[in-house]
């Protein structure tokens, strides 16, 4: 999967969980109802869709799409 | 107040505050930036917060926990129970710390509303979150808590009052509450219990 199509499917599911649009800079510091609750929803929400698990202590720094993105890359690589 | 109410969960479980836990409250309350923004300033003296937990333990109605891991690895956070009314059954939770990369935020919660309904057998528990903190205020709507009230400059944190933002759990809506936080428990657990 191309970045972009990574960054696409990404933006679609974040916008999922929070319940409204968002794009490619969105975070936890900028997401005002990306909240504990929904963070979990998230990751989950990413490792069922791209095949991954992440590690316990890996999760609370998955705070952006960015950083999840870059994450997902590098996985793939 | 000194009590003997223990809560496990999945992966984690409530345990009473002690004076040996000085140290520990310290360094949960301690710190700067975001989290530490919306919290009542605490000294760093062992020795004052030793007795800050005297008094507490002196005082009734008033539940004070350590949010700790079920496998014993480490101390999570702090969270309490407080102001309670007896003649109504009403209280109000709290004094709700984590760590920065704990996972403990469904459950810790989850177990201080079974603490209210289950083993205090109250009618409702409330909690008043300062407004400016969207990601806590946001956390208590994703429970499906109705906001019940806004209140114009109730909370004042050193020289700056702030609006609190009032949700309330009765025991008509705990179910709703329960099956939000359940699971995400129980996923929670799954996943620590994997990587073990």
């Amino acid at each position: 999967m191309s970045p972009s199509e990574t960054e696409q499917q990404l933006i679609e599911l974040l916008g999922t969980v929070l319940g409204h649009p968002v794009n490619p800079s969105a975070s936890r510091a900028t997401e005002s109802s990306w909240d504990s609750l929904k963070h979990i929803q998230i990751i989950f929400a990413v490792e069922e869709k791209f095949n991954v698990q992440f590690q316990e202590e890996e999760i609370p720094a998955l705070d952006s799409l960015a950083k999840i993105q870059a994450r997902l890359q590098n996985h793939a690589a | 107040m000194r009590h003997d109410l223990h809560l496990n969960g999945c992966a984690y479980r409530l345990r009473p505050v002690g004076v040996e836990d000085a140290e520990l409250i310290i360094e949960l309350r301690g710190g700067e930036g975001q989290r530490a923004r919306f919290l009542h300033p605490i000294s760093p003296d062992p020795a004052l917060q030793r007795e800050w937990i005297t008094r507490y333990l002196a005082r009734e109605n008033d539940y004070y926990w350590v949010v700790e891991r079920l496998d014993g690895k480490r101390s999570e956070g702090l969270i309490g129970i407080y102001d309670l009314k007896p003649e109504r059954q009403a209280a109000e939770w709290g004094r709700w710390i984590l760590r920065p990369d704990s996972l403990a935020a469904a459950e810790s919660a989850l177990l201080v509303y079974r603490a209210a309904f289950e083993n205090l057998q109250l009618n409702s528990l409330y909690c008043l979150t300062i407004a400016d903190n969207l990601p806590v205020v946001s956390f208590h709507d994703s429970c499906g808590l109705p906001r019940v009230e806004v209140l114009k400059q109730h909370l004042t944190l050193g020289e700056q009052k702030f609006d609190a933002v009032k949700h309330l759990c009765t025991l008509e809506n705990w179910p709703v509450l329960r099956s939000r936080l359940e699971p995400q428990a129980q996923l929670i657990a799954r996943r620590l219990q994997r990587q073990k």
